[in-house]
């Protein structure tokens, strides 16, 4: 009954015109046609072009015209003999090391609290882990704007109602604290990417290693010490180089808190480069060779990235 | 209903040459087994049939048109995955009548023989479960239902069975065969399992890394295996291999203890050789016996007796049909059936 | 395992309890800003609570400056971004939207490319990829600046949707690959074997049974597009093409004495991704820790 399907049917199957395949890398092409245009456009174009504008004299008045005139390394010189850039770019490194390295601490403490799975509030926590990393960052800014701010702020009236201050610090006014309160308000809204990877990680660990180690009498800490942190190894180098690269970039919360202030001592290097391009004097030719010399820097870190992630780790 | 045909078919992957140029043809209606070793192109070969790879030199054809270059859709191919490779976003129905729906043809027509197809296959009352609510069987049967309600020229089989547990595995195995004695569509059936091979088909295709050693239905690979490999691979337990030296008369093994030789072979040279011969053919006597076997292993199964043990320092293995009350330590006298041996030149591996 | 101390429940709940303050307090200060008037903020500067709450800065935002309420009676200077909060509301759902629909799509089929098609070239675009994402946005701001201004996209949505896609488009890409190359390929090439084409069986098959994968991606690229700010403000310097952020951002110089309203606002603007957070958790975080880690 089976074979004898209807001869209409299997006539049909003759008539139906039979095609050669597309070949795999036309369609290739042609599924990637719009991503390589993005890409080339968006992303490789200007990349060059920031490369030629860092060559050339680029004000207000070349933008205009659109004719810019070639000047060497002048724009370079202009800025290595900035000490603002220098300023900058040492804020930028200090803001880097330590918000990278709370990133990971906080990250990995509070990854092991909410990884405990016989406690029932772990889940609330779990639940709510991602809450700072939906805060948009600039609502981030003016959040702990708010909090540190002098005569009304949040942070004041606490310490007051604990009875830790008399009268009103003065936070961002104060080039340590202000920086303080910049690197507190990014890890906080930063952290929970970290939180998530760690969790995972520690998610992958088999329970079986840790029965093995309490037969043996580990303490909690030598358990720690001797299963966990080695297995997490490979993602903490993961979210080293990856936060790294951001932390780099640091932008909103400069903008919302301190604006780069007190005077110039919170200035970053994005920050210089938004500054000198987009506010008057308007040297976008400086501006382009300041942030060449960022991206070359986050450059190097993100061929580490790219190495040990597409290259080592194998998950 | 048509026959396949494969000529100096090669296949690469890089440069790495993985199917090395091999010629079959496949009659109309046939039953098709493919096996080989783990990594021998016996995948491979077939998804260059369905037009799933490239065709690196040679041709596919199909009822002698080649169809090396058109599209798996339009090549009225059916292929069981070995993972089934149910959608599991669509319902069994679903999933058999995809095919169907994707041709444009008529709904109650779909219906109809998804309903035939169902009745066959004893899916009737799944046919609204999605694949993750089925046993294993149920899918496999699934998955030949997808196929066969397309009335395809030509089916393929991935080794369809290996993930099943072994009492279903021998039930599908009966199944599918009826299954095609019933519709008489030409099949490829690609196995692991030499057995299967044996029991289901109609020719065996045995390759090896690449190249085909033999084609032929199963009794003749069992009876006269082309070479020691091919000996070998077929039948269970296999076949024991002796190693020695043809001289005038005999068999010389390594110790020194000599085997008889067929008749009408007193004349071959001198050379080392392996000496062929499957467990069944042997017999115990207790006298005349032409050699003696040291009994180490016995392994009653119920139907047969399996013995292991050694002549002259070398292993063999023995099925007896009746129960025997031997010990482990124990040395038996047996006779061998000479029309049996084969011979197998001991550097080319061919059959001498 | 085996049991639980008492000592180390009381310890972990408590350690719980400290990271869900972590996470939640810095939020209470844009609460209570947000529900009390600015006299109420000036008055008691020690308080915690304020002595009383009010909804007059929503009803100021919401309307746009029209409804002042019992509070802005006699204020005639506002800050513009109350003005212009509602149409910033607008531009940021379309371009969050536009963003997320196209980046998805675009991210989708070089996904596809990828894991599903084995070509020599896909593993230099994936490596592009990765390299893309780590470009420091700053670095191509000021020519992405010049390049809109020339081709006349500066101040227009279109524009800022644009910069915006190139610069996701990675992360996208990032996201889906090891989704679609832990897909089995079988099921690939039986719908192949069953009618469709190539690119068929991608649309009726992958895709259809990646939705949770797609639907994670796009969750994070709608997030990370409403929060974005660097772009919008290079390209939008018009008030008619401000998103959210920009409009945000505007306040920093009126900071000093609409303390409160900025914290209303901030409370709408933080309120549409924070729900999708909370709904989505589950898929966020596999989207999250897929993107970070080859999968
Ligand atoms: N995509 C590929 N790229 C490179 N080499 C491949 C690829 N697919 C298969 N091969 C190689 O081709 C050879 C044949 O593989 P094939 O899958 O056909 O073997 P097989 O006979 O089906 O093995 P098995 O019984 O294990 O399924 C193997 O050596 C394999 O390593
Ligand atoms: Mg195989």
């Amino acid at each position: 009954m089976l074979g004898q399907s209807d001869p209409a049917v299997s006539n049909g199957k003759k008539a139906k015109r039979r095609w050669a395949e597309l070949a795999p890398s036309w369609l290739a092409l042609g599924m990637n046609f719009p991503t390589l245009i993005c890409f080339v456009l968006i992303l490789a174009y200007p990349i060059f072009f920031a490369g030629y504008l860092s060559f050339h004299d680029v004000g207000v008045r070349e933008l205009r015209s659109g004719e810019y005139s070639f000047s060497g390394f002048a724009n370079y010189i202009t800025l290595f003999s900035d000490p603002v850039f220098w300023k900058s770019l040492k804020n930028t490194v200090l803001f880097v090391i330590i918000s990278v390295s709370l990133e990971v601490v906080i990250g990995l403490a509070v990854a092991l609290v909410i990884n405990e799975h016989r406690i029932k509030l772990s889940k609330l926590t779990k639940f709510l882990i991602l809450v700072p990393w939906a805060v948009p960052p600039i609502v981030n800014g003016f959040l702990w704007a708010f909090i540190f701010n002098t005569q009304f702020g949040y942070l004041n009236r606490l310490l007051y109602q604990m009875g830790f201050i008399e009268e009103q610090v003065i936070w961002l006014g104060n080039p340590s604290t202000a920086f303080m309160a910049i690197v507190i308000a990014y890890v906080w809204r930063t952290v929970p990417f970290n939180i998530l990877l760690y969790h995972a990680a520690l998610q992958g660990i088999p329970d079986q290693l840790y029965e093995a180690a309490e037969l043996d009498r580990a303490t909690a800490w030598e358990k720690f010490r001797y299963i966990t942190l080695p297995l997490l190894r490979p993602i903490i180098a993961v979210t080293l180089i990856l936060r790294t690269t951001f932390a780099f970039m640091i932008f909103d919360e400069i903008f919302a808190i301190t604006q780069g202030g007190p005077g110039n001592d919170t200035w970053v290097a994005a920050w210089y480069t938004y500054k000198t391009s987009f506010n008057p004097p308007f040297d976008i030719g400086v501006g382009a060779a300041s942030a060449y010399v960022l991206a070359l820097i986050v450059g190097v870190v993100a061929i580490a990235y790219v190495r040990y992630v597409y290259t080592k780790v194998e998950y | 209903m048509a026959n396949v045909s494969v000529e100096k078919l090669k296949k690469n992957y890089g440069t790495m040459e993985v199917i090395h140029g091999i010629d079959i043809d496949i009659q109309d209606g046939e039953f098709v087994a493919l096996v080989g070793p783990s990594g021998c192109g016996k995948s491979t070969l077939l998804r260059m049939i369905a037009g799933l790879e490239d065709v690196t030199a040679g041709t596919v054809s199909i009822d002698g048109e080649v169809i090396n270059d058109i599209a798996p859709r339009d090549r009225d191919i059916a292929m069981v995955f070995q993972s089934y490779a149910l959608y599991p976003h669509m319902t069994v129905a679903q999933n058999m009548g995809f095919a169907l729906k994707l041709a444009k043809t008529a709904p109650d027509e779909i219906d109809t023989r998804i309903r035939v197809a169902a009745a066959t296959l004893n899916l009737t009352d799944y046919l609204e479960r999605f694949p993750r609510e089925l046993s294993g069987g149920q899918r496999q049967r699934v998955a030949m239902g997808r196929a066969i309600v397309r009335s395809p020229k030509v089916f393929l089989f991935d080794e369809p069975l290996s993930n099943l547990d072994a009492k279903l595995r021998v039930r599908m195995r009966t199944e599918i065969k009826s299954l095609h004695q019933r519709l008489g569509a030409t099949s490829i059936y690609v196995t692991h399992d030499q057995i299967e091979a044996m029991t289901m088909a109609d020719r065996i295709v045995v390759m090896r890394g690449g190249y085909i050693e033999q084609i032929g239905s199963p009794l003749e690979l069992y009876d006269a295996p082309n070479n020691e490999f091919v000996a070998t691979f077929i039948g269970s337990p296999s076949i024991n291999l002796l190693e020695g030296r043809i001289e005038k008369d005999a068999f010389r093994l390594t110790d020194g203890s000599t085997l008889p030789l067929p008749d009408g072979l007193d004349d071959l040279d001198t050379r080392a050789a392996k000496y062929g011969i499957r467990p069944e053919h042997f017999e115990i006597v207790e006298t005349g016996g032409v050699a003696t076997v040291k009994i180490d292993v016995v392994e009653p199964t119920g139907n047969e007796t399996i013995l292991s043990g050694t002549i002259g320092g070398q292993e063999v293995q023995i099925t007896q049909r009746e129960r025997l009350n031997l010990k482990p330590g124990q040395e038996v006298s047996v006779t061998l059936r000479l029309d049996a041996i084969h011979l197998f030149d001991a550097n080319t591996g061919q059959r001498i | 395992m085996n049991k639980v101390t008492w000592r180390y429940r009381i310890f972990m709940n408590l350690a719980n309890v400290l990271v869900i303050c972590f996470l939640l307090l810095p939020l209470v200060p844009v609460v209570l800003g947000a529900f009390q008037s600015e006299r109420t903020l000036h008055g008691d500067v020690w308080a915690l609570l304020p002595a009383e709450y009010t909804l007059d800065n929503f009803r100021l935002i919401l309307s746009g400056g029209e409804n002042k309420g019992e509070i802005f009676q006699g204020i005639d200077y506002l800050p513009n971004s109350v003005t212009w909060f509602r149409n910033a509301f607008m531009n940021s759902m379309i371009v969050a939207t536009s963003v997320t629909v196209l980046t998805l799509t675009l991210a989708t089929l070089t996904a596809l490319t990828i894991t599903r098609l084995n070509l020599s070239w896909t593993s230099y675009l994936m490596n592009a990829t990765v390299i893309s994402r780590m470009v420091p946005l700053i670095v191509l701001m000021l020519p992405l600046f010049v390049v809109m201004r020339n081709i006349g996209l500066l101040n227009t949505l279109p524009g800022i949707i644009m910069a915006e896609v190139g610069l996701l488009l990675p992360y996208a890409i990032i996201i889906l690959v090891p989704y679609f190359q832990a897909f089995p390929k079988e099921l690939e090439e039986s719908a192949r074997l069953d009618g469709c084409s190539r690119f068929g069986s991608y649309v009726r098959i992958v895709v259809p049974l990646s939705t949770p994968a797609l639907a994670a991606c796009g969750v994070i690229i709608f997030i990370i597009s409403w929060h974005e700010l660097l772009i919008p403000l290079i390209i939008a310097s018009k008030p008619e093409f401000m998103t959210l952020p920009v409009v945000l951002a505007g306040l920093v110089s009126d900071q000093f004495v609409f303390f409160t309203v900025m914290m209303a606002i901030c409370l709408i603007g933080l309120a549409p991704t924070l729900l999708l957070v909370l709904l989505l958790q589950k898929y966020l975080v596999k989207g999250l820790t897929a993107g970070a880690v080859k999968g």
